[in-house]
């Protein structure tokens, strides 16, 4: 428990220390930004001057508050949920277009890394225990092959193949607007499972690798254990030592392996998200950058920390309960 | 314990790490018989072979070792004998009713030609293992009642979950571990109350023989004494038969009925308790026991065994201990010497030239081998 809290602890700290940086950046970066947004605002029509007031503060320009007071608007803003407006979705609030576009990368990011996550971890466990198999030796290069492959080059090819060249799937957008809408209804989701199959595809083909071979090899490690001679010498199935005993012991490293690689797992979400013109922050980012909406990115870049963060702590947890030696010592 | 009918017999058992030139042979031409009830220690230092002996017999040996000959019989106990037990069992001990459901109900069989089906089977059911260090041993993110009661399980399908849970509770307390330490994890618990875990676990389903393989090895010496205690104590109100492995001969002359002595993967001695405390025959035997100051007897300087046991990958010609040997002769480099049976005492064998019948003068007495011992030690010292 006090591990956790600890834990809970630096968590806030690096959500806190991503909210500062964001804060002095712009402050920092020469040229008066508010300007150039100001003047791309005004493009899409008249902008009001509770607008241009909002901007300045977001930039710091033009004020001649403190920076302490600017830093605690900023601060007030933010949780607020108050993250300025969108250029690329004008008039749209920042807050309103993430809000639109979190849950689909929620639902692919989620999708790609549980299937992942357990195909590879499976797989490595039966290459372990059939260890030097035909299977194991044939998949161990496959595997390490597929490892090597990037996201965004292995989305490309989806995209020309299964998606360009034999249509068979959609290769872009997140569901088909002209003939469903969106809701709880049996077409939409059928058509936004349909347009997820490439992007989760991708996903999973390029991290599976991963997870198999750290599972391969922490399973072989554990085989070697004396409590798995133990559990043969009870006489137990094979299925339960290679499970309740070897697999389950053998998790706990890629379980901090998973932490590890939070990172460049929500980062190839963003990428493949860009490739297939996915509709979630991924994508959103890039017409943000594209269009130099501060504020949009700055907001997701924001939102993407404390995904990671979130995910971070979501392992932590299972950790715990995965491990006994990490809870609290009982006393006799 | 004489006359005791035989429950294990190792015939000529024979291991290799590797295949071919490079073969290391980690047990050479083992035989050993294991009788009902009785506690036959095996002693040798670390590397003599003693653990690949052991999973040898339980089928447990991992590549590269390969079993290269021999056998491992196991003599089920008789249906009749097996009736009186059982009778006897349900009197005292109630759940012990459900302990019993022979596996192997046939003849004596060897272990090495065992089905897989029938391995499972026979595993825990007639053999329990309790190991080295029962810290690696016990799976360490599974409570210990998940450990326990597996084996009840896997192999007593027919008790129900309460049944398996009293069981496991009254296991624990059998080895003065409190049932409320059920729901425990490994690390929660004491060296020596990891170890006796593992003799509760080991006891399960009251199985004929248990292999112990250096039990107390990681623990102090206070710990030690505890659990040999109630490894005796087990033994008489269960009547298990024990193959107790250790390197430590001074705790095998305490709680063996018989001891074997084991030398770079072959037997070199075995005989009685008694026998080989008050008599070591082999020359390596006598400097194990004198090898620490005597506890009992009388006051005696300790011997030291000069030198260190043979690297398996290049063991000496002739009999393996002949380099560190105070009463080598020139026949011990060149000729494997046979264990025999010796005519001064009905249960005991050497494998030691000085005792072979064609020895040319008389054995040598206790005091002429401390000489040889002291001479070594001395010849050694002025180099
Ligand atoms: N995995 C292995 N590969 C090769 N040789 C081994 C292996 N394990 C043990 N040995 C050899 O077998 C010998 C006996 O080992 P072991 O049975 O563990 O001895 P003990 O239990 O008496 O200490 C060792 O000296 C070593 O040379
Ligand atoms: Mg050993």
């Amino acid at each position: 428990m006090k591990r956790l809290l600890r834990r809970l602890g630096i968590y806030l700290l690096a959500i806190w220390a991503a909210v500062t940086v964001n804060f002095f950046l712009p402050r920092l970066a020469p040229g008066n930004p508010a300007d150039a947004v100001f003047f791309r605002l005004a493009q899409h029509g008249a902008v009001s001057a509770a607008t241009r007031k909002a901007l300045e503060a977001e930039f710091g320009v033009d004020t001649t508050d403190p920076l302490w007071l600017q830093y605690l608007h900023y601060l007030n803003n933010l949780l607020h949920g108050n993250l300025g407006v969108s250029i690329t979705y004008f008039p749209a609030n920042v807050s309103d277009v993430i809000a639109q576009n979190i849950g689909w990368t929620l639902a692919l990011l989620t999708m790609s890394v549980v299937i992942s996550f357990t195909l590879g971890t499976l797989i490595g466990v039966f290459m372990a225990w059939k260890r030097g198999s035909a299977l194991d030796t044939t998949l161990s290069s496959v595997m390490t092959f597929l490892y090597s492959i990037l996201y965004p080059w292995l989305a490309l090819v989806a995209v020309y193949f299964l998606g360009f060249k034999l249509g068979w799937f959609p290769f872009s957008d997140g569901y088909d607007s002209s003939t469903t809408t969106m809701g709880w209804n049996l077409d939409f989701i059928l058509s936004a499972a349909q347009h997820a199959v490439l992007p989760a595809l991708t996903l999973v083909v390029s991290t599976v690798a991963g997870w198999m071979l750290t599972m391969r090899n922490s399973m072989i490690t554990t085989l070697s254990e004396d409590y798995i001679l133990m559990a043969r010498a009870k006489g137990l199935t094979s299925r339960r030592v290679m499970f309740a005993y070897a697999a389950r012991n053998a998790l706990l490293p890629s379980v901090t392996g998973f932490a590890i690689a939070i990172g460049a797992v929500v980062g190839g979400q963003l990428l493949v998200e860009i490739v297939f013109s996915y509709p979630g922050i991924g994508f959103a980012l890039y017409q943000a950058i594209q269009n130099q909406d501060y504020a949009l990115a700055d907001g997701i870049l924001l939102l993407v920390i404390i995904v990671t963060v979130v995910m971070n702590l979501i392992v932590d947890l299972l950790y715990t309960v995965l491990d006994p030696r990490t809870r609290l010592e009982r006393t006799a | 314990m004489t006359g005791a009918a035989t429950v294990l017999d190792i015939r000529r058992l024979c291991v290799d790490y590797g295949v071919g030139e490079d073969a290391v042979h980690a047990v050479s031409d083992v035989s050993l018989t294991l009788r009902r009830g009785e506690i036959l220690g095996l002693a040798g230092e670390s590397g003599s072979g003693k653990s690949t002996l052991v999973f040898a017999i339980t089928r447990l040996l991992r590549p590269p070792a390969v079993i290269t000959g021999g056998e491992a019989i196991f003599f089920p106990r008789d249906a009749s004998a097996n009736k009186r037990q059982n009778g006897s069992f349900s009197v005292s001990e109630s759940s012990d009713a459900f302990i019993r459901d022979d596996a192997l109900t046939g003849g004596p069989t060897d272990i090495l030609r065992l089905s897989p089906a029938n391995l499972r089977a026979f595993r825990w059911n007639e053999l329990a293992i309790v190991f080295q260090s029962a810290m690696n041993s016990l799976n360490p993110i599974m409570p210990i009642s998940a450990q326990i009661m597996d084996v009840m399980r896997t192999h007593r399908p027919q008790m129900s979950a309460t049944e398996r849970k009293q069981r496991a509770a009254e296991l624990l307390r059998l080895v003065g571990i409190a049932p409320d330490r059920l729901g425990s994890y490994p690390h929660e618990l004491s060296g020596g109350m990891r170890q006796r875990v593992g003799i509760a676990i080991a006891l399960a389903l009251n199985p004929d023989i248990i292999i112990m393989d250096e039990p107390t090895t990681a623990l102090d010496v206070v710990m030690q004494r505890e659990i040999l205690n109630e490894i005796t104590r087990l033994r008489e109100q269960f009547n298990f038969a024990v193959l107790f492995i250790t390197h430590d001969l001074s705790l095998l002359l305490e709680i063996a009925d018989r001891v074997a002595i084991m030398y770079a993967g072959r037997i070199v001695e075995e005989g009685t308790q008694r026998d080989l405390y008050l008599h070591p025959r082999h020359p390596y035997s006598y400097g194990l026991i004198h090898s620490f100051p005597s506890l009992h007897g009388p006051r005696q300087r300790a011997i030291g065994i000069p030198g260190s046991p043979p690297d398996l990958r290049a063991v000496p010609s002739g009999c393996a201990f002949h380099p560190r040997c105070p009463l080598a002769m020139p026949v011990c480099t060149t000729a494997l010497p046979q264990l025999l049976p010796q005519p001064s005492a009905e249960q005991t064998r050497v494998a030691c030239h000085l005792y072979a019948p064609t020895a040319t003068g008389e054995p040598p007495t206790a005091d002429e081998m401390r000489a040889g011992y002291e001479a070594l030690a001395k010849g050694s010292g002025s180099l």
